[in-house]
């Protein structure tokens, strides 16, 4: 039973991954207050150790062709857990939804609009949002492929133009921090970013392509988007050197400097512009999802009554979810990175190991 | 029915431009251009003074007189931070103020003596501001170099802006950047600098002269480089593509010009003393000779080879000397070590003032002539050559 019936291409899908991850560079932030000058060590070791993550999804799918996570849960647990973990998982796709709105709004508002409430900015990303989820995962993932090559023709031209401001001695001395805090960074971009790719379970039966290339697809779109980050973190670190735990958005500061001669300088708008991009396909991305998921778990015939009543859902709850924006840095320093190992990792895991007990699906060849 | 659907979606989309981005207009003419902020300690010592220079849009070609062309509009109040201070101007002002655009951020120098660190946080926090601004120290009030009327640039920020531009092609160190001196403020051993400038009378008009550059501790300034003393630590620090080496022996004088200079470190650590070993590479061409009569071309080579390199170790060894007296490491020595030997760096960190004192730094010049310019020999060689 699949509410949305249309299919996207594999290409698609691994744009979509792409993009997905990208749309994380915000994130750099959190890292760089907690592993300095080698944060793109705790990159390079989050995205390899996230490629166990990646294979669990894998397995999953290939496992059980044509499901999606909500059906997968119900066939290994039964009924009832699998509606329970059901629950646990809209709200889980509903906060990410949120959290990553109120990211956008506090960003776009911190950048170039100062004066603009924050409200319009996030109701008009997800009333665009609703538009696209109306047509489908087609219009949803469509754009991916201009989305990511924008951004990384974005990252090479901005690569070009502080180039004379880079200084390598930045990355000195390497590895000497304490071991906790290289697990706490590989900890943030494992769950944060990377983890996130979960919701990826929620499309799979769209994509027209046989489960073992859709793993191919996942790797590949994987491994992209986490070099992507990897070298954003590195320009970044490069640049701004012992000041980067300072800023809240290094990227953002990075670009400022850009000053080849008097014309070329102040090229900050770039970053804004392809993160606005990204946050949005993000954003609409994670709310074509809960809107599925939720349509799926109640066993509606259609998705679109749901639409436009999860988006002020999801508006609301994000507005209420933090108190203050130091809050919300703080538990996604702290708290989060831990708790969403649950739904990313630990989930997934016991899922796919209590199939094999069970030696689910039945008819299954595996 | 489809006809309206489609209208009003259209609609919608209308009031979607209509509804955004009305709270973020700025149009030119409600605004004004920030080139240069000054600030300056007050006689009460809880306010400062601050004065802000606006570019004003260049006038068209009318033929008014000069005085009512002045190119910018200064304004200054006493208020106890930047913050209290912009509100005032934007207050008495009927446009609004815009920093994004501010070139230079001068301090007086009893202010920069008095405390800096209190008055960065606005600078760094707005999002309006820029790290890129260019901090400077101003021997004297800097609310002058602001009022400054210039013959070279009419607006004395943009002036102060292009001087540090046309430096940073002799050298990217003579240009301190807000990020290059938070970066060295956040440093646990590297003393912050920043060029000093002054404002000069000559012949009843106003110049503003280069003076070297303070030198920070933690929080205040502690002291100050002469010009041939920065031109010391430029060489030590190395990247150096433009200057002139210039000394004079017992044959004659000589000016070299830098086309190239870079600077190598190495560090050694000997029980509880650190010792420094700074390579440098010079290429030279030769400027200007003067003198050098009876000499032959090859030992005169050798000669200004050996004398230049002389000359460039003791300027080195001269800022060494200063910034020990100041017990401030300008050359980033500590970070050197923190970066290529953290562990040692650990145990000698609570003690690094005692330790930069007791540093030991040795300077090894190679230098190299690679072309004589376009004459090879100087008259007064000539005349030499034709007495033989």
């Amino acid at each position: 039973m699949q509410i949305d019936k249309r299919k996207i291409p594999g290409s698609v899908m691994l744009f979509s991954v792409v993009c997905f991850i990208q749309a994380s560079s915000l994130l750099t932030a959190f890292l760089a207050g907690v592993t300095f000058q080698d944060s793109w060590f705790a990159i390079l070791i989050g995205t390899i150790a996230g490629l166990p993550m990646i294979w669990i999804y894998n397995m999953l799918i290939s496992r059980f062709p044509g499901k999606n996570l909500l059906e997968i849960l119900s066939e290994v647990f039964g009924k009832v857990l699998g509606k329970i973990f059901g629950v646990m998982y809209i709200w889980f796709f509903l906060t990410l939804t949120s959290l990553n709105t109120i990211d956008m709004g506090n960003f776009v508002k911190l950048t170039i609009m100062e004066e603009t409430p924050r409200l319009i900015l996030m109701v008009l990303c997800i009333v665009v949002g609703a538009w696209a989820i109306r047509y489908g995962i087609g219009v949803v993932s469509r754009y991916s492929f201009l989305f990511s090559m924008i951004s990384f023709i974005i990252l090479v031209i901005g690569i070009f133009l502080v180039w004379n401001q880079m200084d390598f001695k930045n990355f000195l001395p390497m590895f000497t921090l304490p071991v906790k805090e290289y697990i706490q960074g590989t900890n943030i971009i494992l769950t944060i970013p990377f983890g996130e790719l979960v919701v990826f379970l929620m499309i799979i039966p769209n994509v027209n392509i046989p489960p073992q290339k859709i793993s191919k697809m996942f790797f590949i779109g994987y491994l992209l988007g986490g070099i992507h980050i990897l070298v954003v973190m590195a320009r970044d670190i490069a640049v701004l050197g012992n000041t980067i735990a300072m800023f809240s958005l290094p990227s953002l500061v990075t670009l400022r400097l850009v000053h080849l001669g008097e014309a070329l300088s102040r090229m900050e708008i770039l970053f804004a512009v392809v993160l606005i991009m990204l946050m949005f396909f993000k954003i609409t991305f994670l709310y074509y999802v809960t809107v599925i998921t939720i349509a799926q778990f109640f066993n509606l015939k259609e998705y679109k009554p749901l639409i436009l009543s999860i988006g002020a859902l999801i508006l609301s709850y994000g507005l209420t979810l933090y108190v203050s924006p130091v809050k919300h840095t703080l538990s996604g320093q702290e708290i989060t990175p831990i708790f969403w190992i649950l739904f990313e990792f630990l989930l997934p895991l016991v899922t796919l190991v209590t199939a094999a007990i069970r030696k689910r699906p039945k008819t299954g060849k595996v | 029915m489809k006809l309206v659907r489609i209208f009003s979606a259209a609609v919608l989309a209308a009031f979607m431009l209509l509804i955004c981005g009305c709270w973020d207009d700025y149009e030119l003419n409600a605004l004004f251009i920030v080139t240069g902020i000054a600030l300056d300690s007050s006689q009460n010592p809880s306010q400062m003074d601050i004065s802000v220079q606006i570019a004003k849009p260049h006038p068209s070609s009318e033929g008014k007189s000069d005085s009512e062309n002045e190119p910018v509009i200064l304004m200054n109040t006493t208020a106890p931070t930047m913050s209290d201070a912009l509100s005032v101007f934007n207050r008495n002002s009927n446009r609004t103020l815009m920093l994004q655009h501010n070139q230079v951020l001068l301090l007086g120098k009893s202010l920069a003596e008095d405390n800096i660190i209190k008055h960065l946080d606005l600078f760094m926090r707005d999002q309006e501001t820029r790290m890129e601004v260019l901090v400077m120290v101003v021997d004297g009030r800097a609310e002058d170099i602001i009022n400054a009327q210039l013959e070279q640039d009419s607006i004395s920020g943009m002036f102060l802006a292009r001087l540090i531009t046309d430096l940073t092609t002799a050298s990217s160190h003579y240009q301190i950047r807000m990020i290059d001196f938070v970066s060295r403020l956040l440093d646990e051993s590297v003393a912050p600098i920043a060029p000093i400038v002054s404002l000069k009378e000559n012949n009843g008009k106003q110049e503003i002269v280069m003076n070297g550059m303070a030198v920070f501790d933690n929080e205040r300034m502690i002291g100050q480089l002469t010009n041939d003393e920065v031109t010391g630590y430029i060489w030590a620090m190395g990247d150096v593509s433009r200057g002139e080496v210039s000394f004079s022996t017992e044959w004659g004088t000589a000016v070299l010009n830098i086309s190239s200079l870079t600077a190598k470190r190495e560090i050694s650590f000997d029980n509880e003393k650190v010792q420094v070993n700074l390579s440098i590479k010079a290429q030279l061409h030769i400027g200007q000779i003067s003198g050098f009569k009876y000499i032959s071309m090859e030992e005169l080579m050798a000669h200004l080879q050996t004398s230049a390199e002389q000359a460039i170790r003791d300027k080195i060894m001269n800022s060494f000397e200063i910034s020990k007296t100041l017990n401030a490491d300008i050359f980033g020595f500590g970070r050197s070590i923190y970066r290529t030997y953290p562990s040692e760096w650990k145990k000698i960190r609570e003690e690094w003032e005692t330790v930069y004192q007791n540093l030991e730094l040795d300077v090894n010049v190679d230098a190299h002539i690679a072309t004589t310019g376009q004459i090879t020999d100087s008259l007064e060689m000539e005349e030499g050559k034709s007495a033989d």
